[in-house]
């Protein structure tokens, strides 16, 4: 996030570098939620419940990660959200996983990199 | 100010929070879902004077949301931000429609926080010059003068087509050049409203401003429409330029709904309104200026009214700029 030079105030730096963390702290649990959506989507062949699941899993992370400085990451995620939209209105749920799965790769990998460099 | 924030991502709310206190902004209420904003707002004594929703959640969407919150009658006129990401602009037309103000983009920006809630401050601080003058005009129907000049925009309480005029400013400033191109703006121009201001009391000049609202909104033949009074007489309105407006037909159909107040208006000793309707101002493709200029356009034309002289297809079809 851009904060300004005013954000320099130590209160405002201390509280976001704690909202960092938090975030930080909950990708491992984010990670497992968008496997688990994947192994149940194996397990009962419902490719729409787990895309929208997994949609809405990218689209939290994205409106977080850019905000609090991990760009990336919610590139990443916004860019599997907006795969995911446009696949489902142009095809089938099954075909839509099928063309996103680069995508999905891409953001579990965005979200493992943000945790091995974490302090 | 007191403000709820909605969204059905915690992290993102702390987030939210964090910044608005670093913007001074202390009075954040949260909710994390459409539901239970709807049970926080109906459970206050004291409302809300802003929201801040997420467009995109899980059940009820923020444009629902929004919806629900506008049927309220104390927050018909409240400020609403929608937070979207830059790849929702699609829900920026829905979340105008449903009443939203302004919005405000993903990832948050600080200082483009700070500008949207100037933004909600003007709303707060127009919205309260309308209670004031209300009260003043309940204790001097002669105060109105003083209060407000003829000038300025003008919110209108029981104009429900009418949407703020910094809303509409708003608008066109998001749509971005590609999708303006596809709107355009119609001014409507009160000919004698300088004349019913000036013998008109306060309570008297809106409700007649309200009835000049009210035919305008019945004449715009589109399903989506944002129509704002921006003062000196003149309403603008910015429709779907594929939509059949005709300014002729317009004009045509405000005379007759206005011809039905005739009888009223002699009995009160006023003036009906003469109401213009300009030529629809339009935008070039590759246009980059001001959005805003085409509010100017559309002004400066109502004004003008519909030439007389104008071509036949001219009249009753939309125009270039």
């Amino acid at each position: 996030m851009n904060l300004g030079s005013e954000d320099a105030k130590p209160d405002v730096a201390e509280a976001m570098a704690g909202l960092r963390s938090r975030f930080i702290d909950s990708l491992v649990d984010r990670i497992l939620h968008m496997e688990d959506l994947t192994s149940e989507l194996r397990r009962t062949g419902d490719y729409t419940t787990a895309l929208y699941g997994i949609s809405a899993s990218a689209h939290r992370i994205a409106g977080v990660a850019g905000t609090l400085g991990f760009g990336a990451l919610g590139s990443n995620a916004r860019k599997l959200e907006e795969a995911i939209t446009d696949g489902l209105a142009q095809y089938e749920p099954r075909e839509t996983f099928l063309r996103t799965r680069t995508q999905l790769e891409a953001l579990l990998d965005s979200l493992e990199a943000v945790l091995e460099t974490a302090p | 100010m007191k403000i709820l924030a909605v969204d059905d991502e915690p992290l993102f709310l702390d987030v939210l929070m964090q910044l608005m206190r670093s913007c001074n902004y202390h009075d954040v209420h949260r909710a994390g879902s459409a539901r239970e904003a709807m049970e926080i707002i109906e459970s206050q004594v004291q409302p809300f004077d802003c929201f801040l929703l997420d467009v995109q959640m899980e059940g009820m969407d923020g444009i629902q949301l929004c919806r629900r919150i506008r049927a309220l009658p104390e927050h018909r006129l409240t400020p609403i931000v929608m937070i979207t990401a830059m790849t929702e602009k699609a829900y920026v037309d829905d979340a105008f429609l449903a009443g939203a103000n302004d919005y405000v983009t993903k990832p948050l920006d600080r200082t483009e926080v700070k500008v949207r809630m100037s933004m909600v401050k003007s709303i707060l601080s127009e919205r309260n010059h309308v209670k004031l003058l209300a009260k003043q005009i309940a204790r001097s129907e002669e105060s109105h003068s003083a209060a407000r000049t003829f000038d300025e925009p003008l919110i209108l309480e029981d104009a429900e087509s009418l949407t703020p005029f910094t809303t509409l400013e708003n608008y066109l400033l998001k749509l971005g050049n590609m999708r303006l191109f596809t709107s355009m703006a119609v001014g409507f121009h009160i000919e004698n409203g300088g004349d019913i201001y000036d013998k008109s009391s306060g309570l008297e000049f809106m409700d007649i401003m309200t009835d000049a609202a009210s035919a305008i909104a019945d004449s715009i033949k589109a399903e989506n429409y944002l129509l704002s009074y921006a003062g000196s007489g003149d309403f603008v309105a910015i429709i779907p330029r594929l939509s059949s407006f005709s300014a002729t037909v317009a004009q045509e159909q405000i005379e007759a709904g206005l011809e039905e107040f005739r009888a009223i208006y002699m009995e009160d000793g006023q003036a009906l309104p003469r109401i213009r309707v300009g030529r629809p101002a339009t935008t070039g493709l590759l246009a980059f200026g001001d959005p805003t200029r085409m509010i100017q356009d559309a002004i400066s034309r109502g004004r003008q009214g519909i030439p007389n002289t104008l071509h036949s297809s001219e009249r009753l079809g939309v125009l270039g700029a």
